[in-house]
């Protein structure tokens, strides 16, 4: 069965003692069989984004199981007046941009944010990736996403637990374009109601490898009562149809 | 790819309902949850009990404890009703034979830290009349982690659980919690970080780590699938998944 993991990242990790580094996350890969891993680097995020995304870009150059996300601070960015960044993150392979409002502390009613949207979102028309940091972020991001982009593009959150699962629900039955990552998905019987709720088709396997461990979330799915076709929708399925991997 | 351990005892689990969409809350589906997890036992605490009436938690938990062979219970006291927590004490301790410890909160739900005087005096109770019984305390935070270190010092007949081992900030927890021989570190929690549990079998051992999962808020597979991936050795594993509480239980 294919294993596609859309929740790493690799680097260094400042806020605490780990080995988070990209031969890590290779251990990971290997010791569990996953095929692809779409990430990036904690660089992009802590420090500096352009030079993260070219540090995850030579990663697919040592390993070509890596799929490369983009990134971009809006606390250091004003605008892409000429379209040469949105340019570049096409025509360099990123296949979805990731954002992280709950590290960086900007909230999504933030011009540069809607910059990002207007002008990066806009012209590459990438999957956006982003935590859930608070009740009610997922429905104002949605909001802020569909009154500039029609249609809108794929959003995935990450970090969905029982605290923000009917949140998470509703607007997924209502948004096809509205998805979510494993990482941290950990109701007993969330998947099934998932399932039942029609929405098995906006769940991917997601990790946080390498600071995460690798087998809470993918156990979760094994050991759910879903049938090997919704499972491999999950594991791989997915991610290949929303990600365009 | 999916490992089964053999035997898992859960010694961190709830019966009730939850205001979140859990819907597999009946005696049956937690049988069903346990089966596909290999969980043979689990200890259970009221809901109920934790987040609005303890009486009538306890007393709903109880109910269910016969239902199946591997339902074990701890009963919930609120020290806002010291009067009352005590009369739910003489109720069941000793007196149910499957109820097994005491489950106590800190902080959130009865907004009363985890060292505060009522627990205090419900611990001098328990000490005195059942010695050597498991508590387990709700132990999110480093702060609870450091009170819970100091209670267990100054309770030396009782089996303390730091349950969820002080959340994403373990590192203090387990530190805080070496050289304490009546204290041991409850796993489930929503933190996954890699090399947590290498970690606190380097600091405490094996012997005082010991399996839990939350359910029925947190799917169990979580921490199997944590416990499976930590690099340990299985008999480090089979430990935390069921040796240590076959012992501190008395199963």
């Amino acid at each position: 069965m294919e294993i596609i993991d859309i929740n790493t990242i690799f680097g260094v990790s400042p806020r605490k003692e780990q080995d988070v580094s990209f031969p890590q996350l290779q251990k990971v890969l290997d010791k569990h069989n996953i095929t692809r891993a779409c990430a990036l680097s904690w660089k992009g995020v802590y420090y500096d984004y352009e030079l993260g995304n070219e540090e995850t870009l030579s990663t697919t150059k040592l390993d070509p199981r890596i799929i490369p996300i983009a990134t971009i601070d809006p606390r250091r960015f004003y605008g892409d007046t000429h379209g040469k960044l949105a340019d570049s993150i096409v025509s360099s392979g990123f296949k979805a941009l990731r954002l992280f409002p709950d590290i960086q502390g900007w909230p999504l009613t933030y011009a540069p944010f809607y910059q990002i949207v207007n002008t990066i979102i806009m012209n590459t028309r990438l999957p956006l990736i982003l935590p859930t940091p608070r009740l009610g972020f997922i429905t104002d991001c949605v909001e802020i996403l569909e009154q500039n982009i029609t249609p809108c593009v794929p959003l995935v959150f990450t970090g969905i637990n029982y605290a923000f699962l009917s949140e998470a629900l509703v607007v997924m039955k209502t948004h096809k374009n509205v998805n979510i990552d494993t990482s941290l998905f950990d109701t007993p019987d969330g998947y099934e109601l998932i399932n039942k709720e029609g929405c098995v088709s906006q769940i991917m396997l997601g990790t946080g490898s390498p600071a995460n461990y690798f087998l809470p979330a993918y156990e979760s799915v094994m050991r759910s009562t879903l049938d090997d076709k919704e499972k491999s929708l999950i594991f791989a399925g997915n991610a290949v149809r929303i990600l365009d991997i | 790819m999916t490992n089964k351990p053999c035997r898992i005892i859960d010694v961190h689990a709830h019966y009730g309902k939850w205001f979140f969409p859990i819907y597999s809350d009946t005696p049956d589906n937690i049988f069903e949850i346990m089966n596909r997890n290999s969980i043979d036992k689990i200890v259970l605490s009221s809901t109920q009990a934790i987040v609005y009436n303890m009486v009538a938690g306890n007393a709903e938990l109880a109910e269910i404890l016969d239902k199946h062979s591997g339902f074990y219970g701890y009963i919930f006291l609120n020290p806002n009703y010291i009067d009352l927590s005590f009369k739910e004490l003489e109720k069941y301790m000793g007196n149910h034979k499957k109820v097994l410890g005491l489950k106590l909160y800190s902080e959130g739900y009865i907004a009363q830290p985890l060292n505060c005087d009522g627990h205090k005096k419900f611990l001098t109770e328990t000490q005195t009349r059942f010695p050597g019984t498991p508590v387990l305390f709700h132990c999110y935070s480093a702060t609870a982690a450091m009170q819970l270190a100091g209670v267990a010092k100054q309770f030396p007949n009782l089996n303390f659980l730091m349950g969820h081992m002080g959340g994403a900030q373990w590192r203090s927890a387990v530190d805080c919690s070496i050289g304490i021989p009546n204290l041991y570190l409850e796993i489930c929690s929503g933190n996954f970080d890699r090399g947590k549990l290498e970690y606190a079998v380097s600091k405490v051992g094996a012997g005082h780590i010991l399996y839990g999962s939350d359910v029925t808020l947190i799917n169990p597979a979580q921490m199997v699938g944590m416990v499976l991936d930590a690099e340990i050795s299985e008999n480090d594993r089979n430990l935390i998944f069921s040796k240590n509480a076959t012992q501190l239980f008395r199963f």
